[in-house]
């Protein structure tokens, strides 16, 4: 376990210590993030101007205030395809990096995300019963004719919300946060092996379609859907906001935290509920999308040079909407009639930034959670 | 007179069939009682005229097939390597496999138990020789009794053929009982199949899906080689590629060429369309259309769902070849991708799919005539008035 530091300090504390005071870079750290919010604005402005079909900007514009376009398929792809593509970019780049920062701080790890949960195993296990199950031997499609006609956005959410209240439930009896994170291991490792035991039997075709599934789409929201997500997503972000003073005391220890009057069990529960309210929307609706909750947190620390949740709140939220919308423009590659998988577009896009931005910011100083 | 002539020509062919077999001078069904060195065992051949995928050569007691390497289809498909078969005749003695055999598979023939793992040429079976098939990939719905499979189908459900498992999940232990004397696989694992080799069993790797139209229904020519079934196979092929070039000609006459767009998406997901030289966009080319997407190749290309929003929305049909699940319906597609209404052909009742993936598969391809008959009925309705569909169906409303 990563030994915690006080926020803008490089030791451990050695006593109650208040965390989190406004230190004297205040400025500097506002302005840095809503630097991070125009940029984040500026690709999903970008990410609906550029894509595969080349539009004239004008004509953009003209899609966009509900004009004709030269072309009527213009204005759909525009704002049929493009707007809510940005959109579930923003939201669930900042969904997933909230979710990330929540249990990086909660399991005090920095390999922490909100897999954890259960959340990615649950909705790919929810998933695969709909589109394997039909043709697995193991289920003789039984399976598929119980879910069959759900789709994969409501087979995702019922498979992950399954997983999560067994996870909840394992963190409201069990007191040690250690044996919640092996158990959520377990867990996952548990429904994976459930998900490949149907994949290893279904049909080669039908794998295809869950591996496709699997590679994750901002693009599979729809106006229809994009409310549901939004209310999910802006709901578990004000109870990330909403727990920020907790949050900063627990980087000082569960112990710490109870002796300033936390209910631990209660909040830890809290902070899984909200990131599983999070996670579970976004894979519900996009697919399991990997790198962002694990990367967004630590590029937050690292630009930020801060443990302040105050400050890593929506620093976590904005970067993981930046690196989401980058990745969701360069999936398209533009200009072009070719496509990439977007988890691979996030890993290839992110890693590199995040290896290179805590090389040069942490250097010497370790991994701080 | 027309009539007279091709039940001479049919008469003819099977009479020249069973005086190819060496059925009759053997004990042995099928098998040579006595080697004579310089006879020609085979004098009926084939050869694959449209299909790239394989070649043979004929000698006096055996035939030496040659498999060019299929696509890279199997994680655990560790050998790409063309491969050769030496398919001696029974009861003569197998060739030493040095010189140009070296390295080559030696199988004995005609076979008498056979397991066709891909399940792609059960529709050969079925004309050629369903007593021989002891087993098959064991794919849903091919289970499901079918009207273009009826020998088939009836020796699944009763048992005679039996499911070994599919692709990579092969139940090896379920061949070696079986006992075959060759498994077809369009690809898997060197080592696995090495010991079905070392268990007696020559496996045969072949993929007739990977095939244009008249490609893939050379796989009955291909079967043939296995069950010295070459007269019955090009009976059936010659029928086939005259029915097929009939329409093919037929369809080209039609004074327009509708835009047909072929690929499946599904929810969010982005367009995957067959290139030019697969399966169906030939089919639709033959078939008197044209593809919205001009692909070179003859693999699946992903395309972006824009892209297919921008250029399909004025297809005037939409061939929607879904590898899995029957019944899609209109409502269900859009109930799983609204913006897919932006493509007219769809709501306007001009979608297509394969009425029964694994029937498509594993009957359509030996019967391309059919496939191509149901497709020109459907761009063309004047050119065939009355044409019931066999193995494509039109996407209902729901």
């Amino acid at each position: 376990m990563t030994q915690a530091t006080l926020p803008g300090t490089d030791t451990p504390p050695t006593a109650p210590h208040r965390p989190a005071r406004i230190p004297v870079r205040a400025g500097w750290r506002v302005a840095l993030l809503g630097g991070l919010g125009g940029v984040a604005l500026l690709l999903a402005v970008l990410a609906v101007s550029l894509g595969s079909v080349r539009i004239p900007v004008s004509d953009v514009v003209r899609a966009i205030l509900g004009q004709p376009t030269e072309s009527p398929s213009w204005a759909f792809i525009v704002t049929e395809i493009r707007i809510p593509r940005a959109i579930t970019a923003l939201l669930a780049g900042a969904a997933l990096g909230v979710a990330g920062l929540k249990m990086q701080t909660l399991f005090r790890n920095p390999l922490a995300d909100p897999h954890l949960l259960g959340v990615n195993a649950g909705a790919s296990f929810g998933v695969s019963l709909v589109l394997l199950g039909g043709g697995s031997a193991l289920t003789g499609g039984v399976a598929l004719s119980t879910v069959e006609g759900i789709g994969t956005v409501a087979a995702a959410a019922l498979g992950a919300a399954a997983v999560m209240a067994v996870m909840l439930l394992v963190a409201a009896l069990i007191r040690s946060t250690v044996i919640v994170i092996v158990i959520g291991v377990m867990v996952n490792a548990f429904v994976l092996a459930m998900v490949d035991m149907l994949v290893y039997y279904a049909q080669p075709e039908a794998v295809k379609t869950f591996t496709d599934w699997s590679a994750g789409s901002f693009q599979s929201v729809t106006w229809q859907a994009l409310p549901v997500l939004a209310g999910m997503v802006l709901a578990g972000l004000a109870l990330a906001v909403l727990s920020v003073k907790r949050l900063n005391l627990f980087l000082l220890g569960e112990s710490y935290a109870a002796s300033l009057g936390v209910s631990v069990r209660a909040f830890r529960w809290t902070l899984m509920a909200g990131a599983a309210l999070l996670a579970g929307a976004v894979t519900a609706h996009a697919g399991p999308i990997a790198f962002l909750g694990i990367a967004a947190p630590h590029l937050a620390r690292g630009l930020l040079r801060t443990a302040d949740h105050r400050y890593l709140i929506p620093g976590a939220a904005v970067l993981g909407a930046t690196i989401a919308v980058a990745a969701s423009i360069l999936t398209q590659l533009p200009g072009s009639e070719a496509v990439l998988p977007l988890n691979t577009t996030l890993a290839l896009l992110g890693a590199p930034v995040v290896t290179w931005v805590l090389v040069r910011l942490g250097r010497g100083r370790g991994l701080e959670v | 007179m027309t009539r007279t002539t091709l039940a001479l020509a049919a008469g003819l062919l099977l009479l020249s069939a069973c005086a190819g077999a060496p059925a009759a001078e053997s004990g042995d069904a099928g098998c040579a009682r006595n080697h004579e060195p310089g006879r020609d065992y085979f004098p009926d051949k084939v050869s694959a005229q449209v299909s790239k995928q394989w070649q043979v050569g004929y000698r006096q007691n055996y035939k030496l097939l040659k498999v060019n390497a299929g696509p890279k289809t199997s994680l655990e498909q560790t050998d790409t390597a063309p491969r050769s078969y030496v398919l001696y005749q029974c009861g003569t003695p197998a060739p030493e496999l040095t010189g140009e055999l070296a390295g080559a598979t030696a199988i004995r023939v005609p076979v008498r138990k056979a397991i066709d793992n891909p399940a792609t040429l059960l529709g050969a079976f079925e004309v050629l020789a369903p007593e021989v098939l002891a087993g098959y990939g064991e794919f849903p719905g091919a289970e499901t009794a079918d009207k273009h499979l009826p020998q088939v189908s009836k020796r699944i459900t009763d048992k005679t053929a039996v499911g070994v498992g599919h692709g990579d999940k092969l139940d090896t232990e379920r061949v070696l009982n079986l006992g075959p004397q060759v498994m077809f696989a369009a690809s898997g694992d060197k080592a696995r199949f090495d010991k079905l080799g070392q268990g007696g069993v020559g496996v045969v790797f072949y993929d007739p899906f990977n095939e244009t139209p008249l490609g893939s229904a050379e796989a009955v020519k291909f079967l043939s080689l296995f069950t010295n079934g070459e007269a019955k196979a090009t009976a059936h092929y010659t029928a086939v590629e005259f029915r097929y070039r009939e329409l093919t000609a037929k369809a080209a006459a039609a004074p327009a060429k509708p835009a047909v767009l072929v690929g499946i998406n599904g929810h969010g997901r982005d367009f995957l369309a067959p290139q030019n030289d697969y399966l169906e966009p030939t089919l639709v080319r033959d078939a008197g259309g044209r593809t919205v997407f001009d692909l070179p190749g003859k693999a699946l290309q992903r395309l972006p769902m824009e892209i297919m929003i921008e250029r399909g929305a004025s297809a005037e049909f939409w061939f929607r070849p879904d590898f899995v699940g029957k019944g899609a319906t209109v409502k269900k597609i859009l109930e799983g991708e609204p913006r897919l209404s932006r493509i007219t052909a769809l709501t306007s009742g001009k979608g297509i799919d394969r009425a029964d993936p694994r029937v498509y598969a594993a009957a359509g391809l030996v019967n391309p005539d059919k496939l191509l008959a149901d497709l020109v009925s459907v761009l063309h309705p004047d050119l065939l008035p009355g044409h019931q569909l066999s193995f494509l169906r039109r996407i209902e409303a729901g």
